[in-house]
């Protein structure tokens, strides 16, 4: 398990997308996730992914951190990327395979899963193991046809399903590497004083924006704590012989209460004190008052959000004109 | 300032025991007082009475002439700062200068005057190279300076302790120390609650709890040297003193233990 956690993606670094507003980087992002969903073919997505990736470079981000960004959202894309392949059938046909089941095969899929499953323990790159492991599966589909050919299915691959399949994996791409470019270059703190601002305008509802941003700064602050918390607990248990990483389901599900009760004795209790805390240092809810940080537009600040809008507005009239 | 408990009685709600049988004590300007009692002996209470997060059902506390109630608490809490026992549970923000300037931001000071008021706090605790730190990335010592910088950023008058340097380690507990003798000499009213005796032995004044009352309250060190007293309070006398009951009940005068320690250096 990672121990070592460290709150957000934001990685210390000075370039002009660190010095933007987090207002302007927060509405730039909403834009451009918008204009992405307006472009409707694959030659588009890859423009549109060239002109982030000209983004990333000009703010001196490095590609390689981006696509770090992108892994909890690899198997899910690789689904999507799958899935119009096989039953997006329109267009004409540009591959066939054959793909048998037979003993051979089965027992060779079985095989490959159990290997699957105990190399990945051990393994760093778990990605590139499901690649393998997936290929491998296809071609013990295509290949082991002994004893007998118990069941048979052709597999058609069209045009226009690659096409699309491309497309929404580039898509999936672009837009998680749009909202990598803000999580890696503004700081929590930045983040939810750019919030506040930006949901000032909910006072009409009597939605106090400075409650919320602050309720987000207590939850950041108190994450690694409460997990180190947690840490604590599990290590306090497993000498007393519990075991979090083995057992059924119902097992951990057991154990996991085991853990959660104390978590939330404890947290209770923390937030007493802590509410106690702030009390004492004068803190009335609703109340007006100064800020330490404040924001200042700049310049630059106005040329993104226009860069941005002027993204949006090429993608729309791409809609609209094909 | 001056602080005044009047015959304060409390007891929590739900419950029947008297937390607080009747206290009463005043403690003038720049004294530096310790409250010691064994736990339960009410003595983290009584700070939370006197700062209003709880309110005693008889008796008054004053401030100088402002009595301490609901309506008065705003400004009460402007001369009154707490440091708490858990480092944790009292950093409210995440970064070191944000945790700072939190007092500052509630009481409304001016962006420029915050400031200046942040970087002096954060010198006087020497937290320059952490400024712009994680409370995550702090040790337990570290994050009580920074609790006590967002005291010392509004400057008020007294200063609570409340078992402050409990989970600290030795070398946090001692910067610690340092800092709040610096705020003795500047002239600024200290309660510190402990049962760290060898603390308490700091102050000019002690006062005794036992069971939500005062048994004893005087010169810390005859408070201190009062074997039977501390004792009958659950309490442990400091190690220093100690020692010297435990020679004296021995006999043994400044010379003999002058000539039982050479003896030791020489067998060495």
């Amino acid at each position: 398990m990672n121990r070592n956690f460290v709150l957000g993606q934001y990685v210390p670094g000075n370039s002009y997308l660190y010095r933007l507003d987090p207002r302007v980087k927060i509405i730039s992002t909403i834009l451009l996730m918008v204009s992405v969903f307006f472009l409707t073919t694959y030659y588009e997505i890859l423009g549109a992914l060239g002109v982030i990736l000209l983004i990333l470079l000009s703010g001196r981000i490095s590609i390689i951190k981006a696509i770090r960004g992108l892994k909890p959202l690899l198997v899910l894309s690789l689904f999507v990327f799958f899935f119009q392949i096989f039953f997006n059938q329109t267009g004409t046909v540009i591959y066939t395979s054959e793909l048998v089941f037979s003993i051979s095969s089965i027992v060779s899929i079985i095989v490959l899963t159990f290997l699957f499953f105990f190399i990945r323990r051990f393994i760093k790159f778990k990605f590139i193991l499901l690649l393998i492991y997936l290929a491998s599966i296809y071609l013990s589909l295509a290949y082991l046809a002994y004893p007998n050919i118990l069941y048979s299915y052709t597999l058609n691959i069209f045009d226009k399903g690659l096409e699309t399949s491309l497309f929404v994996f580039f898509r999936l791409i672009t837009v998680v590497f749009i909202a990598t470019i803000l999580t890696l270059t503004t700081k929590p703190t930045d983040l939810t004083l750019g919030i506040e601002y930006l949901l000032k305008p909910l006072k009409v509802f009597k939605i106090n924006s400075e409650e919320i941003a602050l309720i987000i700064t207590i939850a950041l602050r108190y994450i690694p704590t409460i997990l180190e918390e947690a840490y604590r607990i599990m290590d306090a248990q497993a000498s007393r012989g519990a075991d979090f990483n083995s057992g059924s389901l119902f097992k951990k599900i057991k154990i996991i209460v085991s853990l959660l009760i104390p978590m939330f004795i404890i947290s209770f209790e923390r937030s007493d004190e802590l509410a106690d805390a702030m009390l004492s240092r004068n803190f009335v809810p609703g109340k007006e008052k100064t800020k330490y940080h404040i924001l200042r537009w700049k310049a630059i600040d106005t040329m993104s959000l226009v860069l941005s809008f002027i993204l949006l507005g090429g993608s729309i009239c791409l809609f609209i004109i094909v | 300032m001056k602080i005044v408990f009047d015959n304060v009685k409390f007891k929590y709600e739900e419950g029947n025991r008297e937390i607080l049988k009747g206290i009463s004590f005043t403690i003038g300007t720049g004294e530096w007082v310790s409250i010691i009692g064994h736990n339960g002996s009410g003595k983290s209470t009584l700070a939370k009475l006197l700062i209003g997060l709880l309110s005693p059902i008889e008796g008054a506390i004053y401030l100088d002439d402002i009595e301490v109630k609901e309506e008065n608490l705003y400004d009460i809490r402007k001369h009154i700062g707490i440091v708490f026992q858990n480092p944790d549970n009292q950093f409210v923000s995440t970064s070191v200068e944000d945790d700072i300037a939190f007092g500052l931001e509630n009481i409304s000071t001016p962006r420029d005057e915050m400031i200046i008021k942040v970087n002096d706090a954060i010198k006087a605790v020497s937290m320059e190279d952490y400024r712009y730190e994680m409370p995550s990335n702090l040790s337990g010592g570290q994050k009580q300076r920074v609790a006590i910088a967002g005291i010392l950023a509004i400057n008020p008058d007294i200063y609570i302790l409340d078992e402050a340097t409990s989970m600290l380690d030795p070398k946090g507990r001692e910067d610690f120390i340092k800092i709040v003798k610096t705020l003795k000499e500047a002239g600024k009213t200290i309660i510190m609650i402990t049962h760290d005796m060898d603390e308490a032995l700091l102050t000019d004044r002690c006062i005794v709890l036992k069971e939500g009352e005062i048994v004893r309250d005087g010169k810390t060190i005859d408070v201190l040297n009062d074997y039977d007293l501390l004792k009958s309070s659950r309490l442990e006398m400091p190690s220093a003193l100690y020692l010297y009951h435990q020679l004296k009940k021995k006999n043994y005068g400044n010379k003999e233990v002058l000539n039982a320690l050479w003896e030791l250096a020489l067998k060495k």
